[in-house]
């Protein structure tokens, strides 16, 4: 069925109004439950849906808008939430929001041995709590669902028995641990009831305890102060540190400027390997895509051949590589390159001599060596597939035009094919390039970025950036610097992105190719 | 061509079928161990060897205790569906690229591609709290659910499969479509019934390669995915070595094996689609 | 219409239905103790009514994912993890203090308590395991009371070309390692007058250090140990009966019984009259900070999970030295299990303050430069041990 123009019409404003009234709705609910951070997301939402359904100028968008929401959402979001933490110290210690910290800090009790305990007995049905009765040497508690003290006077009790715990308060009879705990701990756990120095709250299944907080917030100051000493800690940019020096954990995430890219310029531990790690990183990259794409592609020209018998099985063969997630064939190839016990090795020594081992993945040339090989074994059979794929795209008279030209096969790939490759696969090999850039996977699976180079030095011989980011990161200061491995990300993000744009404006020449087809 | 063949001929003959077996040796010996492997008895990295000295499928009998199956439809569902609608939008994307020349092409073109060369691994923080918000309003596709990886997913692949369906949609001749809209179809009718039938070996292409991705990815989902019955095959078996790399090591090959034949055999059965329907499609009228 | 009802309808319920689960416990726990998790939060349940449940997660991810998802209230009550894990986590604010009732304490192994101490109790130990002297009886049919003998011993019965040697050691592997450089009194971290560790007094280079890895170095330049010993090596070599005695932990044991060797267990001998003391590593539970259960949790772990009968299902799960003493006491007829026992009843915790990450790397740097003889025991110490007080900014 086909609309015309005013059922069209008519189908739009039927669609968008049921989307605003649907958006109204959603905000009016998420407003009442009180998520007013969510308001806008539902009505900028339709509003959008609305501007690319109306307006003419908006009719690419319409193609591209499902794609691009989800680019925006996993993609852009966390590459802008990488670059604010590039600016803050968050890293070990550093986790929390400042509200968190004082909440961690103050929730800290003073450990009493031995421990005050006091039993209770909760009132009420499963649907409500009425009261809770603690029996302490001092006396019985009345303590309100509020966590509020009350005078005995206040309630109707029925203590028949005289044992000081009552049977009914107010004509509520007592609950049972089970139906307490299903019923009422949620709202029950919260409550922190003043006594004395500190509180009672719950302890056990059937007792409050009295506790001690270690620390206690005095807002005035935006100060902790310790109970037990009376020591000061006074909140300083990221954490509470008294006037010794002496600093408490947790601290908080704030916001810093500039001060870990300065740390990377100032620090040489940063930058100290920075130059050899790039230039092994270009190295790695360039030789994968290339040698890869070389192999993927001759297969492709191979099995592309019609008087190749059995082409179907060999093509299905040859994506074995690809068919096995990587985390397992490189252990495999890893198992190979062992300069001890690995098959190569011994492969060698059984036709060459025993004295023959190759220092696969122990000295720095072969470390590189073996891992170029093993990436070219796990990337080629994607180059072949994407190859395969083209080939068929091009047009056969252009080959029979050439032939007619009296053009040889090598000068009909050089002068053809190649170039119509070209067209579809530049981008990807600029992709494949960003992909090899920061192939993390295979470069810890294989080596964890050895040999080593220098004693202390964190960079290995086969170290790209971002696994020398990783080690910086995560085996640095103090545990983990996850701001500094943002940093990293941020500079290798700018890195590979400056190296496919300049690659990208020549794709624009490709474009003007494929427009004469 | 006669019916006689010349030396050279067969010579050339010989010489391709040798380099294929050549290059299938390449592919596959690594893959022999891993086979090799999944019916030895001795779950020993140290004994790996092709041909095992008693052979038995106690480790295939294992891994389907600890939950293959389940993790295979897992990760036939969230692969294949990532996969279908990240080929579905890439197409509509791709064909604005491709056609239209609007504002903001170049630059969104290349913005496309700059977006995409960030590293994943830096990203998986955001990723898990992105999808911990959307899991307050809407806890079907939040943290720990297999819709929710697939937002995840589909987000990741867009940028680069779209840039890569636009490579091949340039060179299919406008002049198909032209005469379609000349006849009064809209422009996503001429994109529908014109474009799409003739790209279908490359949206193929494109489906396998994205499944066949997806299928190994493990680091992502193993931030969202917890407990074992929600695991995908891959992060199933990562989990399943993490600390028992040597007595484990056969229960991990027989995994391996029977993903890889799921790959080999949803490869096989595409394969038409991608050769004799690119062939059709280039074609020029 | 109705669909978009449905959708709106879910959103709704969806933001309704958000909250951390008082009254439930959520457990994480890796693959080989999930199971036992699970039957002890079914008894649980039974006697309290409190829903128990088990998430198995990837051991190595439970650190991690526990990192980024406790703040944010998404994390579990309790996750399982090694002690080394507690620094980092404490210092994070995500670790919850346990106050353990006294006649506990006393059940549990001191040394494994202290591990999982960072100024105050973060876990709850349930196994320890640590390196031995694990050899071959049919080689070596007896410990030598010192180190000397058994170098003495190694010095007849090593000779490369067959393979087969006296002694061995996996290296380059600073854990493996450490107890030559802890008996002359050398240290990772010093500690300061409160018993805290302070990570501005690195012990990598102090004499004790250097006089230990001398010895070391005395012992690859004489060619009694082979530089290079890997994992795969020496279980391959032992397995075959060409190692007569090795420092491991019990993780081999598997292998040298899958092989036929009849294996024992005991201390490594004394250097020089001095007690090597190997690292102990601890297996635990720990709270999260952010757990709105904390009366049920301590319940729960205090009352059925530091008991011998959930011990001992532990250790027929993961057949590691119990850390609760009645469940030790339970399985100690075991001669291996006593072995490993008694070598780490001489060790030291390894280090659980987060600064830890950053020796490793320098360390393993560091010996293996000794085991290949390229540096000089005491300058690569000194360059490793100046790398990481670069790293932590001590000067």
């Amino acid at each position: 069925m086909r609309f015309d123009g005013l059922g069209k019409t008519l189908l739009k404003i039927a669609f968008l109004s049921l989307l605003g009234a649907g958006a109204v709705w959603w905000a009016a609910l998420a407003g009442m439950v009180g998520d007013w951070k969510v308001i806008p997301f539902p009505i900028l939402g339709a509003a959008g849906i609305a501007y690319l359904l109306l307006s003419p100028r908006a009719y690419p968008l319409r193609y591209l808008a499902p794609g691009l929401f989800f680019l925006v959402v996993m993609v852009l979001v966390p590459v802008v939430y990488n670059v604010y933490i590039s600016f803050t110290n968050y890293s070990t210690g550093h986790i929390l929001s400042k509200e968190q910290a004082i909440e961690v800090l103050t929730s800290k009790e003073i450990p009493s041995s031995p421990p005050v305990r006091y039993p209770f007995v909760a009132y009420g049905t499963p649907d409500y709590l009425h009261v809770i009765v603690l029996s302490t040497p001092e006396g019985t508690l009345f303590v309100t669902p509020r966590g509020e003290l009350a005078a005995p006077e206040a309630y109707e009790i029925i203590d028949a028995d005289g044992d000081g715990i009552p049977e009914e308060v107010d004509g509520y009879r007592s609950l049972d641990t089970r139906t307490f705990l299903r019923a009422h701990y949620a709202a029950v756990q919260r409550i922190r009831v003043p006594w004395k120095e500190g509180w009672l709250r719950l302890a056990t299944l059937r007792e409050f305890g009295y506790f001690i907080p270690r620390y206690r917030y005095d807002p005035a100051r935006d100060a902790l102060v310790d109970q037990r000493t009376g020591k000061v800690y006074y909140a300083g940019p990221d954490r509470f540190v008294a006037e010794d020096g002496e600093a408490l954990d947790p601290g908080w995430v704030r916001w810093v400027g500039l001060a870990n890219y300065l740390r990377f310029i100032r620090e040489p531990r940063f930058h100290r390997a920075f130059g050899r790690v790039f230039a092994w990183n270009i190295v790695w990259a360039v030789l994968s895509v290339v040698l890869s794409f070389a192999l993927g592609l001759a297969l492709a020209i191979l099995l592309n051949d019609r008087h190749l018998r059995f082409r179907r099985l060999y093509r299905s063969l040859l994506i074995v590589p690809y068919a096995i997630p990587a985390f397992i064939s490189v252990l495999i190839w890893k198992g190979f390159f062992n300069t001890n016990v690995g098959l190569f090795n011994q492969v060698l020594q059984s036709w060459l001599g025993s004295s023959l081992r190759v220092p696969w993945l122990d000295d720095p040339f072969w470390a590189r060596f073996s891992l170029i090989f093993t990436n070219i074994w796990l990337t080629y059979p994607y180059m072949m597939l994407v190859s395969l794929g083209a080939l068929q795209a091009i047009p056969g008279e252009l080959y029979e035009a050439a032939a007619i030209d009296g053009a040889g096969p090598w000068q009909r790939f050089t002068r053809i094919t190649f170039p119509l490759l070209m067209v579809s696969i530049a981008p990807l090999l600029i992709g494949s390039f960003s992909f090899n850039f920061n192939n993390f996977t295979i470069i810890w699976l294989m080596t964890q970025g050895g040999p080593v180079v220098e004693i202390g030095s964190q960079a290995g011989a086969t170290d790209i950036l971002l696994s020398y980011a990783y080690k910086l990161a995560f085996y640095g200061a103090r545990g983990n610097e996850y701001s500094m491995a943002a940093v990293f990300g941020v500079i290798v993000f700018a890195i590979v992105a400056v190296i496919s744009g300049i690659s990208f404006t020549h794709t624009k020449a490709l474009e003007e190719v494929s427009r004469g087809l | 061509m006669g019916f006689r063949r010349s030396p050279g001929w067969w010579a050339r003959r010989f010489l391709r079928n040798f380099l294929a077996w050549i290059a299938i040796a390449f592919a596959l010996f690594p893959a022999l161990y891993v086979f090799g492997t999944s019916f030895n008895p001795v779950n020993n990295l140290a004994t790996t060897r092709i041909i095992p000295r008693t052979p038995s499928v106690a480790n295939y009998l294992r891994i389907f205790e600890r939950g293959l199956g389940t993790w295979l439809l897992n990760t036939v569902k969230v692969a294949g569906v990532a996969s279908a609608v990240s080929v579905a939008f890439c197409a509509l994307g791709a064909y604005a690229f491709s056609r239209f020349r609007f504002r903001g092409r170049r630059a969104g073109l290349l913005a496309l591609m700059l977006v995409q060369t960030f590293p994943q691994t830096l990203a998986l923080v955001a990723i898990f709290l992105i999808l911990f918000n959307i899991g307050r309003y809407a806890p079907w596709i939040g943290l720990n659910t297999h819709w929710g990886l697939v937002l995840v997913y589909l987000g990741g692949s867009i940028g680069f499969n779209t840039w890569l369906m636009k490579g091949f949609f340039d060179s299919i001749p406008r002049s198909l479509e032209e005469s379609a809209l000349v006849d009064g179809a809209t422009h996503f009718q001429a994109f529908r019934w014109v474009i799409l039938p003739l790209a279908r070996p490359i949206l193929a292409v494109i489906f396998v390669i994205q499944f066949i991705y997806l299928y190994s990815e493990y680091l992502i989902a193993n931030v969202i995915l917890k407990g074992r019955e929600m695991y995908t095959l891959s992060v199933g078996l990562y989990n399943l070595i993490a600390q028992h790399y040597s007595d484990r090591w056969g229960e991990f090959a027989a995994g391996a094996v029977i993903g890889a034949a799921m790959i080999l055999i949803i490869f096989y059965a595409l394969q038409s689609q991608i050769i004799s329907g690119l062939t059709r499609g280039a074609v020029k009228e | 219409m109705r669909r978009l009802m449905l959708a709106v309808a879910l959103l709704v319920l969806g933001a309704l239905a958000f909250a951390a689960e008082p009254g439930k416990i959520l457990i994480w726990a890796d693959d080989t103790r999930a199971p036992v998790f699970e039957a002890l939060g079914k008894a649980y349940t039974e006697a309290t009514g409190i829903p128990v449940e088990v998430v198995e997660v990837g051991f190595n991810e439970i650190r991690g994912q526990f990192t980024t998802a406790a703040p944010a209230g998404e994390g579990p009550d309790i996750i399982i993890g090694a002690h080394d894990w507690v620094g980092e986590l404490a210092a994070n604010g995500l670790l919850a203090e346990l106050v353990l009732p006294e006649e506990l304490k006393a059940k549990f192994d001191a040394v494994a308590l202290q591990a999982f101490t960072y100024g105050a109790l973060y876990g709850l130990p349930y196994a320890r395991e640590g390196v031995a002297l694990v050899y071959n009886k049919a080689l070596l049919p007896e410990v030598p009371a010192t180190f000397e003998e058994l170098i003495e011993f190694a010095r007849q019965f090593t000779d490369p070309t067959v393979p087969q040697y006296g002694f061995a050691v996996q290296n380059p592997d600073p854990y493996h390692e450490f107890p030559f450089l802890s008996a002359f009194g050398g240290y990772i971290f010093g500690v300061d007058e409160e018993g805290k560790l302070n990570p501005c007094d690195i012990g990598l280079d102090s004499p004790g250090a250097i006089e230990g890895a001398e010895y070391l170095d005395a012992l690859f330049e004489e060619g009694i140990l082979a530089a290079g010993m890997g994992w795969d090596i020496w279980t391959g070599l032992f397995a075959e009966g060409r190692i007569a005695a090795v420092i491991t932990g019990p993780w081999a044991i598997g292998i040298a019984k899958g092989a036929g060797i009849d294996v024992g267990v005991a201390p490594i001998p004394p250097m020089k009259g001095h007690t090597p003391k190997p690292f102990v590593g601890v297996q635990g539970v720990m709270v999260s900070a952010f757990s709105p259960n904390l009366p049920l949790v301590e319940d729960f772990l205090y009352n059925y999970f530091a008991t011998k009968e959930a011990q001992l299902k532990m250790y027929e799960r993961d057949p590691r030295i119990p850390a609760f003493i009645p469940a030790y006491e339970e399985v100690a007829d075991d001669p291996i299990l006593r072995g490993f026992a008694e070598s780490i009843a001489n060790g030291v915790p390894m280090p659980n303050i987060p600064e830890m990450a950053s020796v490793w790397g320098a360390w393993s740097d560091a010996m293996a430069a000794i085991g290949n003889q390229e540096l000089e025991p005491a300058s690569a110490l000194k360059q490793a041990a100046d790398a990481i007080r670069e790293v932590l900014g001590c000067k």
